[in-house]
C-alpha cells in the first residue's frame, strides 16, 4: 500500500513539474531584455528545415528554452545558493560574496595585455603628445585587490611594474593606496563618486590641482542601486545606494557629446529607470567622446582623458579644477582618428584605465 | 538533443510520455518510434537516415537469415550484416585515423575526410550487430515488423550513450509490455538520480578539469586534482546517463539491463570490469572473446584472445592511439592479475586491493582522456612529480578548496554507502511512511536543482557522446 501511494505520489509531483512548467514556459510571454545580466534575452528562432537538418536549430531552440525559462532568475539564485552555501564553493562564476559585497575573480594577469597597453600608450603620445604635455596614467585596482587575497589573486605588483617599466614619458599616479572596499559599490565593479575625495586628492597632488573639496559639494540619492555584479549572481545582496554630487560649478557646466554632436546634461538620470545600467546616469554612461567645460573656470587648464567607465563618474569632481576635460573612450573610437576632433597642445592628459580593463586591453584602439 | 537539457525534460518529455500514454497500445512502437526520430533528426540531421538504413538493412538481412538458416547462404548475410554495420562505423569513426596514419608511415599526403561521427553510432551498430547474430545463431527469431524492429533500433533512451541493450534484453517487451505506476515510479527515480549525477556532479567535475587544462600551472597537486577529477567526472556522467536511459525506459515500460555497479568499490581490475559499462564487457565477451575460443585454449591463444578483446575495447571507445593503449593497459593488467597478482591480492588487506585499484584506474583515466600518448605521458608523469614546477601552486590550492566538498560528495555518491542508508533508514515501518514524503520531495528538490544549474550555465556535453 505504501509503495503504491508512493508511487502515486512520485508520479504526481514529477508530472505536475514537467508538465506544469512547460506549459507556463508556453503561456509566458518572452522577454526582451534581462535587466539583472544587462542583455538581450534569445527570442523564440525562426524555423527552416536547413536549421533543423544542421542541428543549429536545437542549439538555438535550447538556449532560447534556457533564457525564456519562468523564474529564471530565481533559479539563478538558487543555483549560486547552492555552489556557494551547500557544496562551498569559493566562487560562483568568478563571482564571490565577502561582507554582504560581491566580487569578481580577476585572474590570471595576462602579461601580454599589459605590454600591450603599454604599447598603446607609447603610440599615442607619439602620434599626438610632447613635451608641451603635462602626461600621466593612473591604474583603478578592482577592488577584487583588497579583498581577494585568500582567492585567486592577479599578480597586481607585477601588473604595475610592467606599466612603469614600459610606458614612457607619464608619471604613474599610484591609486592603490588611497581606496579601499568601502570606496566601492557592494553589487557592482565601479566605485562610488561619493567616495574618491581621497582620489582627487592624490590626482590634484600629482597633476598640479587643487582637489575639489567634496564639503563643499551637495551628495544627492537617486534610489536603490544593484549593480552588475547583483545581476550575474543573482542572489539576495542587499543594494546600494546610487547618489551623485552636485555644486554650482557641475550646476553651470555643458556637457557636450561629440558623438551625438549635442550638449547634454552631466548627469542623466532618466537613465536610472530606463536604461540597462542605472550607473549610466554618470555623463550618459558609454560614450565615444565628450567634453566637459567648466563656465566658471577660474583657470585656462584643459586636460584630457584616455578613460573606461570609471572615468564617467570621476570626471566631474575634478572639473572645478579644470577649465574643460575632454573623455576619450578608446573603446569606441581609434586613436588615429583623434587628430580630427582634438588639440592636445599644452593640455595635461591623464591615462585612467581600471586593471580589468588594462587586463583585457586588445579593444583599446590604437 | 541530451537529456541534461530544457528542451528534453520540460519540452520533449512530457508531450512524448502525453502521447505515449494515451495512444492504443498497438500505436506505442510507432509513436516511440517516430519520437525517437525527431530526437535524434533534432541534433544530428540527416544522420538520421543511417539509423533508418541500419534499420532496414538488419530487418531484411534478419529475415533473409532466417529464411535460409543451416544454409550457407545465411553465413553469408550474416557477414554481409557485419560488414555493413562494420563499414558504417569504420567509415564514420576510423576513416580518418587510417588516414593519417597511413600518411605518417608512409609519408603520403591522402586528404582526411573530416566526416562528423554520427553521435551513438558505435552503441547502434553493435546493437544492431548483436540482433543479428542472435538470429543467425537461432538465439531469438527474426522480427517480422520493421516498425517493432526500428523502434528497438532508434529507442531514444538507450540510442545514444548506451547501455547496449540486446534485441534480446526487450524482444518480448517491444510485443507486449504493461507499464505500471510503480515502474513509471521508478523510472522517474532512476531518470532523476542520473540526471543529478550528471549535471550537478560531473559537469562539475568537468569544469574542475577544464581549469587544469586551461591554465599554465603544472603542479603536482594540480596533476591529482585534474586526475580525481576526470574519474569521477567520467564515472557520474556516465553512470549517470545509463540511469536516465534505464529511467526512461521504464517509464515507456521497458527493463533495460544495468551498466554499472559501483566499479570503484572493486578489489581487483578483474572485478572493476564486471562492474563498468557492463553491457560493453558483455557484448566484447559474447561476440569476441567466447567466438575466438575464450580461455578453453592455449595459454598463448588466450593472452592473445585477452589483448585482442581489450585492443577492440580501446580502439571502440576512440580512433586515437591513446584508447588503444588505454585499452591494451586493461588487457595487460587483467592478463597479469589472472596469472600473477590474483593470488597475491587475495591475501592482502582490502584496503590495499582498493587503493591497487583506484591508482590503476586513475592512471588509466589520464591516458584515455589526454589528447595524445605524448601527453598522456606529460600527464601521468606529473601525478610523480616528473616535468612539475612545485608540489602545489596558487590556483591548485584554490581549486582544492572550491572542489573538496563536491568531491568528498561524489567519492560518498560512488560507493554504496548512500544507498545503503537509504535502504536501511526507509525499511523500517515508521521510514516505509516517512518514505512516501520524503522521497518524491527529495526528486522534486533534486530536479528543481539540476533546472537551476542548467538554466544558469551551457557546460553540459555528455563525455559518451563522442564514442
Amino acid at each position: 500500500m505504501n509503495n503504491k501511494i508512493k508511487s502515486i505520489v512520485t508520479c504526481c509531483v514529477f508530472f505536475a513539474m514537467i508538465a506544469g512548467f512547460m506549459i507556463y514556459s508556453i503561456a509566458l510571454p518572452d522577454t526582451d531584455l534581462s535587466k539583472s545580466e544587462r542583455r538581450k534575452l534569445e527570442k523564440f528562432p525562426e524555423f527552416s528545415v536547413k536549421k533543423v537538418m544542421d542541428g543549429s536549430y536545437l542549439n538555438k531552440f535550447e538556449k532560447y528554452a534556457q533564457e525564456q525559462f519562468p523564474f529564471r532568475d530565481d533559479f539563478r539564485g538558487l543555483k549560486s545558493f547552492v555552489a556557494l552555501d551547500i557544496f562551498a564553493k569559493q566562487d560562483n562564476n568568478n563571482l564571490f560574496v565577502k561582507d554582504d559585497a560581491i566580487y569578481h575573480i580577476e585572474f590570471p594577469l595576462r602579461e601580454k595585455e599589459i605590454y600591450n597597453v603599454a604599447y598603446k600608450f607609447n603610440k599615442i603620445y607619439d602620434m599626438y603628445l610632447n613635451e608641451s604635455n603635462n602626461c600621466y596614467y593612473a591604474i583603478i585596482p578592482d577592488k577584487s585587490y583588497y579583498t581577494a587575497q585568500n582567492k585567486l589573486y592577479m599578480d597586481y605588483n607585477k601588473l604595475q611594474s610592467i606599466m612603469q617599466e614600459n610606458v614612457k614619458n607619464m608619471e604613474y599616479i599610484n591609486l592603490f593606496d588611497v581606496l579601499s572596499t568601502d570606496d566601492y559599490y557592494a553589487t557592482d565593479s565601479h566605485w562610488k563618486q561619493e567616495k574618491l575625495q581621497n582620489v582627487v586628492n592624490r590626482l590634484g597632488e600629482k597633476m598640479g590641482f587643487k582637489p575639489a573639496d567634496f564639503n563643499n559639494y551637495t551628495m544627492n540619492t537617486v534610489g536603490d542601486f544593484n549593480g552588475v555584479y547583483h545581476g550575474q549572481l543573482a542572489m539576495n545582496i542587499k543594494p546600494d545606494k546610487l547618489n551623485y554630487m552636485t555644486n554650482e560649478v557641475l550646476e553651470n557646466a555643458t556637457v557636450y557629446n561629440h558623438e551625438t554632436q549635442k550638449e547634454m546634461p552631466v548627469y542623466t538620470l532618466e537613465k536610472y529607470n530606463t536604461g540597462v545600467d542605472p550607473y549610466n546616469i554618470f555623463l550618459t554612461g558609454p560614450i565615444t567622446m565628450v567634453t566637459l567645460t567648466n563656465n566658471m573656470a577660474q583657470t585656462d587648464r584643459e586636460l584630457i582623458i584616455f578613460r573606461d567607465s570609471f572615468g564617467s563618474s570621476i570626471t566631474p569632481m575634478l572639473l572645478e579644477s579644470y577649465k574643460s576635460i575632454t573623455l576619450v573612450d578608446l573603446r569606441y573610437i581609434s586613436a588615429s582618428l583623434l587628430k580630427d576632433y582634438i588639440d592636445f597642445e599644452n593640455k595635461d592628459v591623464l591615462f585612467m584605465y581600471s586593471t580589468t580593463i588594462l587586463n583585457n586591453s586588445t579593444g583599446l584602439k590604437l | 538533443m541530451i537529456f541534461s537539457s530544457i528542451t528534453f525534460i520540460y519540452y520533449f518529455l512530457p508531450i512524448t510520455l502525453l502521447i505515449y500514454y494515451l495512444v492504443p497500445k498497438n500505436f506505442k512502437n510507432l509513436v516511440l518510434l517516430i519520437s525517437s526520430l525527431i530526437f535524434y533528426l533534432s541534433g544530428e540531421g540527416w544522420y538520421v537516415s543511417l539509423l533508418l538504413f541500419s534499420s532496414v538493412s538488419d530487418y531484411l538481412h534478419s529475415l533473409a537469415i532466417e529464411k535460409y538458416r543451416g544454409t550457407k547462404k545465411a553465413k553469408y548475410l550474416l557477414i554481409s550484416s557485419i560488414v555493413i554495420n562494420i563499414g558504417l562505423l569504420g567509415y564514420f569513426k576510423y576513416t580518418d585515423f587510417f588516414i593519417s596514419n597511413i600518411n605518417a608511415v608512409l609519408g603520403t599526403s591522402i586528404p582526411l575526410l573530416h566526416t562528423k561521427l554520427p553521435v551513438g553510432i558505435s552503441f547502434f551498430t553493435f546493437q544492431t550487430m548483436s540482433y543479428t547474430i542472435d538470429v543467425y545463431r537461432g538465439r531469438v527469431r527474426a522480427q517480422k515488423s520493421l516498425t517493432s524492429l526500428a523502434t528497438f533500433v532508434c529507442l531514444f533512451p538507450q540510442l545514444v550513450a548506451g547501455p547496449i541493450v540486446r534485441y534480446s534484453d526487450i524482444d518480448a517487451q517491444l510485443e507486449n509490455r504493461t507499464i505500471t505506476l510503480s515502474q513509471i515510479s521508478y523510472g522517474i527515480e532512476r531518470f532523476v538520480i542520473g540526471l543529478s549525477k550528471k549535471v550537478i556532479i560531473a559537469n562539475n567535475m568537468g569544469e574542475l578539469c577544464k581549469l587544469y587544462i586551461d591554465s599554465g600551472e603544472i603542479t603536482v597537486l594540480f596533476a591529482w586534482l585534474y586526475a580525481i577529477g576526470f574519474t569521477l567526472q567520467i564515472y557520474f556522467d556516465f553512470s549517470g546517463y545509463s540511469d536516465m536511459a534505464i529511467g526512461l525506459g521504464a517509464m515507456f515500460g521497458f527493463t533495460f539491463p544495468e551498466n554499472f555497479n559501483y566499479p570503484y568499490i572493486s578489489k581487483s581490475i578483474t572485478e572493476f570490469w564486471r562492474r563498468w559499462h557492463m553491457t560493453l564487457s558483455s557484448w566484447f565477451k559474447d561476440y569476441v572473446y567466447i567466438p575466438m575460443g575464450g580461455n578453453r585454449v592455449s595459454k598463448p591463444r588466450w593472452i592473445f584472445n585477452i589483448v585482442t578483446v581489450w585492443f577492440l575495447t580501446g580502439f571502440w571507445h576512440g580512433a586515437q592511439w591513446n584508447f588503444i593503449a588505454w585499452g591494451i593497459l586493461f588487457g595487460a593488467v587483467l592478463v597479469f592479475e589472472k596469472l600473477v597478482l590474483s593470488k597475491v591480492l587475495d591475501k592482502m588487506p582490502k584496503i590495499i586491493n582498493h587503493i591497487y585499484v583506484l591508482i590503476i584506474v586513475i592512471i588509466s583515466f589520464v591516458l584515455f582522456n589526454a589528447t595524445s600518448i605524448t601527453a598522456a605521458f606529460k600527464d601521468i608523469g606529473m601525478l610523480f612529480g616528473f616535468g612539475t614546477s612545485a608540489i602545489y601552486g596558487m590556483q591548485s590550492v584554490y581549486y582544492f578548496k572550491s572542489y573538496a566538498v563536491m568531491m568528498i560528495i561524489a567519492i560518498i555518491g560512488a560507493t554504496p554507502i548512500p544507498k545503503n542508508i537509504c535502504d536501511k533508514v526507509f525499511s523500517s515501518n515508521i521510514g516505509k511512511k516517512v518514505e512516501i514524503i520524503v522521497k518524491p520531495l527529495c526528486l522534486a528538490i533534486l530536479v528543481i536543482v539540476c533546472t537551476a544549474y542548467i538554466v544558469d550555465g551551457s557546460f553540459n556535453p555528455f563525455l559518451y557522446f563522442r564514442f
